[in-house]
């Protein structure tokens, strides 16, 4: 029973991260129609300002909500201008050239990312400060730490926010427009490109905050922690259907759910990334816009 | 008379719950020319989709001759003959007028991946041989001086003939015209008529045609197809439609 | 006059073929010589196989025009295989030549498999599907004992030299150009501008697709059988991020569907990266950085859809009408 419990409590952790980064890189997917292999690193840059910010004002507070708090708005702030600047140095030329184009670029973007951490930061992994204070309490007869709990909490107040600014304001609004139709959006009156470019901030921001909770419930990590994540939710964005975000969501808590019930069965814990990978390339054998995309049919 | 050459049977296409064509039967004989009209959004190029195997029909039989083709991929069914031209067209905008012309001979070239590795005689008699097929679908079209120019850079009218002889290429017993007479004035649907006529009487094919000028469709057409919403509404020689009170309404509104 | 266009176009394929082979035998002769050092020789077979690298990416991602990132895991499959047969098998020189096959062919079955998501899906998710694959095959090396887990495989016969990297890049050379300039080339090309409309012009875009990622992943096989007997060790982590990085760079350096773009944009990168080796990881900045860069200034590379048979012409060409104009009618 408690490990039941531990276990539904741990996939629902992992699931709220997968979930936030993998709508970080859908949204951008959808409004810019792109496929940013940059994002890895851009969620890496998070963490090392999480990281560093957070270690300077321990020096001088003790109050871990008032660091958390101030570490996670500077990293918000950082990761959106390092994420604006790649796309106006990177992304913004290309606006017209075919689609591939600007993912090489998103490549190359992204390898330079990681390798200046790697160059100013080192190699060795670090181990993030704890930003929420070690609490346990009890729950059905076993011992949950509080930050657990919180991160759930954080990832869905996160994402009903997120879904009150799509679905409510004027900036949400423009950007279902452009996600649906960029050409038809700028017809009538969107500024497309400043839309677009506020959608590279959305996802930095959410990538900011999902490093943050990756960073309490993992703490080590190293120059290449976008690498693996955000591969991760690569893999659980395509699965739910690039683009929407309810699929991204779905598809997080899939992945979630495969990488703490796949190491039961398997001998070897790192092939669950096969298995997820395999799950991925039946779903879009079967549905090729993946569970919840929307079917484009090409007009002939 | 003799057995019909394309003949559609109780074919329906949905998608999801919108019925792009409902129950529509008709038969084809063979070396006529058969017009398809309708008004806009009424199934006509879906139809020609789910003859040439773009859609799989949600109901129904399609027959070439003896063969069943519902569930054949496009280019198998286009290899067994029957090709087609696009609406919007959809040349090789890239490549020479050539080049688009050759790669329509795909289904019946007879070398594989070693031949052309090793330049094998076979290779080079084959590819001199659609180069000479080529250029002579080419020249009947009045097009020779365009073989190597770039496809896009045509003009609109130029293209949709090069759209046909492309067709013409992959060796078809029917070909299917999709408003082929697009944007053209009187003088030049009078040249495309005579053009259609002249590549059946040559070729010895039968042709669909889907369009909404009329100067061609009674012009040519030997027998008529007219949809609306995705149903038949009529068939038969283009004095008997043109009379149909079922069409006329359908086009001109009801007539009190 | 077609005809005679048929036998030059033929011609110039012929001539581009021995041009390269003249170019190797060149480089043979002043090896011999030894008038090259054994580092300058080492950098040439890093070029060649490199281009054997770049060959085959371009036919996926050039020729038909399918964003992929399968290379590394290809590469890495034919390294391993290769080893895996002359550590374990037959470790004598004569035998090296069945090695590469072998690396090659096993990278082929893969390859195979890997175009099957291609029919379907869109370009998009074709990028991160080959990704995946790519990992997956190093993440499957990490974990297999057999072939040294993460350390990867030590002592490999260092069979690999100029000849068998030159040998083996004229063979990659030679079938390349005959397979575009046959039905299948043409196929791919028309694939890569309207897939709908090749399949109802006839193509089998299906069975092209299958045979483009067939023989992108045979050559790339072969050069990871050449770069692991050339290293002599071969290491899972040398197959991840950064060698697709590398792979992409040198194809878009070069141009896309070029076999000239190919060898230049491996010759160039390659170059670049022994002048850099200074930089220790900062190369990496360098290589991602120059990527924007090219992708930003020139998407197409610099030999973009062109041979340098073909600019030759043109300048030719434009020789030939500029004499005429000052010359008058002498040629008529």
């Amino acid at each position: 029973m408690s490990i039941i419990v531990q276990q539904l409590i741990n996939f629902l952790q992992l699931g709220s991260i997968y979930a936030l980064t993998a709508i970080s890189f859908s949204m951008v997917y959808g409004i810019a129609g792109l496929v940013n292999f940059a994002h890895g690193s851009v969620f890496g840059v998070s963490m090392y300002v999480l990281f560093f910010v957070s270690t300077l004002l321990f020096q001088v507070m003790e109050s871990t909500w008032l660091v958390y708090v101030i570490a996670l708005t500077a990293s918000c702030v950082v990761t959106s201008l390092v994420a604006l600047l790649i796309e106006q140095i990177a992304y913004r030329p290309l606006r017209k050239a075919p689609k591939v184009t600007v993912v090489v670029s998103s490549v190359g973007v992204g390898m330079v990312l990681q390798y200046l951490i790697l160059n100013t930061a080192g190699s060795k992994a670090l181990r993030m400060p704890k930003l929420i204070p070690d609490i346990k309490f009890a729950l059905l007869g076993v011992n949950i730490p509080l930050f657990k709990i919180l991160i759930i909490l954080i990832a869905i107040v996160t994402m009903i926010l997120l879904n009150l600014i799509v679905k409510k304001t004027r900036l949400g609004t423009a950007m279902r427009a452009v996600s649906q139709d960029t050409i038809a959006a700028g017809f009538m009156g969107i500024a497309t490109s400043r839309v677009i470019s506020a959608s590279f901030v959305f996802g930095a921001v959410l990538a900011a905050i999902a490093g943050s909770l990756y960073g309490t419930a993992y703490s080590i990590f190293a120059y290449n922690v976008g690498e693996q994540i955000i591969w991760w939710s690569f893999i659980a964005a395509v699965l739910g259907g690039i683009g929407s975000i309810r699929g991204a969501v779905l598809g997080g808590f899939i992945i979630s759910a495969i990488s703490i019930l796949a190491p039961m069965v398997l001998p070897v814990s790192s092939y669950k990334d096969i298995v997820a990978f395999a799950v991925m390339i039946l779903v879009l054998l079967i549905k090729p816009t993946g569970l919840l995309g929307k079917k484009v049919n090409e007009k002939i | 008379m003799s057995k019909p050459i394309l003949s559609l049977k109780n074919v329906s296409m949905h998608f999801g719950g919108i019925k792009a064509i409902n129950d529509i039967s008709f038969d084809v004989e063979q070396g006529c020319i058969f017009g398809i009209i309708g008004p806009n959004g009424a199934g006509k190029t879906t139809l020609f989709n789910v003859i040439t195997g773009v859609y799989i029909p949600t109901a129904g039989e399609i027959l070439f001759g003896e063969k069943q083709l519902n569930k054949l991929a496009p280019h198998v069914i286009t290899g067994g003959g029957i090709a087609r031209t696009f609406q919007n067209i959809r040349l090789f905008d890239d490549q020479t007028v050539l080049d688009n012309l050759k790669i329509a001979h795909y289904s019946h070239i007879q070398y594989g991946l070693l031949d052309a590795m090793l330049t094998t005689r076979r290779f080079r008699e084959e590819e001199a041989r659609l180069e000479e097929e080529s250029l002579e679908i080419l020249r009947f079209l009045n097009l020779e001086h365009m073989a190597n120019q770039k496809a896009g850079s045509l003009s609109y009218g130029v293209q949709r003939r090069v759209e046909i002889a492309r067709a013409l290429c992959c060796k078809p017993k029917v070909i299917l015209l999709d408003e082929p007479a697009a944007g053209m004035n009187p003088a030049e649907i009078d040249d495309l008529n005579k053009l259609i006529i002249g590549i059946r009487d040559h070729y010895q094919l039968t042709i669909l045609v889907v369009e909404h000028q009329m100067r061609l469709v009674m012009g040519i057409c030997e027998r008529i197809l007219v949809v609306n919403f995705g149903e038949k509404l009529a068939i038969g020689k283009p004095d008997e439609v043109k009379a149909d009170p079922a069409v006329l309404e359908a086009y001109l509104g009801k007539a009190n | 006059m077609n005809k005679n266009n048929q036998s030059l176009f033929n011609k110039s394929a012929a001539w581009k073929f021995a041009s390269a082979a003249a170019a190797v035998v060149l480089l043979i002769m002043l090896k011999e010589l030894g008038i090259l050092s054994t580092s300058t020789l080492l950098i040439f077979q890093y070029i060649g196989i490199y281009a054997i690298v770049v060959l085959g990416i371009n036919m996926v991602n050039g020729y038909l025009g399918v964003f992929s990132l399968a290379h590394a895991g290809f590469m890495a499959v034919g390294a391993y295989t290769a080893a895996v047969c002359t550590k374990f098998f037959f470790s004598v020189e004569w035998m090296f030549p069945v090695a590469i096959v072998a690396g090659g062919l096993v990278a082929m079955l893969l390859g195979i498999l890997v175009a099957i998501p291609s029919f379907k899906t869109r370009g998009d998710y074709l990028a991160i599907i080959t990704l995946g694959f790519t990992l997956i095959v190093q993440s499957v090396l990490q974990n297999m004992e057999f072939v040294g887990a993460s350390k990867g495989l030590n002592n490999i016969p260092r069979h690999t030299n100029i000849y068998w990297v030159m040998g083996c890049l004229l063979f990659a050379i030679f079938v390349v150009s005959r397979f575009i300039h046959s039905k299948y080339g043409r196929s791919l090309k028309a694939i890569r501008q309207d897939q709908v409309a090749s399949m109802l012009v006839s193509v089998d875009v299906r069975l092209n697709k299958s045979i483009a990622f067939a023989l992108s992943a045979f050559l790339i096989g072969i050069a990871g059988a050449l770069i692991g007997h050339l290293l002599g060790y071969t290491s899972p982590s040398a197959y991840g991020f950064t060698n697709i990085v590398d792979g992409l760079v040198m194809v878009y350096l070069g141009g896309m569907g070029s076999i000239t773009g190919s060898i230049f944009g491996a010759a160039v990168w390659q170059v670049l990266v022994q002048l850099l080796k200074g930089l220790g990881t900062w190369r990496w900045v360098v290589g991602g950085g120059l990527l924007c860069i090219i992708m930003v200034f020139r998407p197409k590379g610099l030999f973009g859809y062109i041979e340098l048979s073909d600019l030759l012409k043109k300048i030719q060409a434009k020789m030939k009408s500029g004499k005429l104009k000052k010359g008058g009618n002498k040629d008529e």
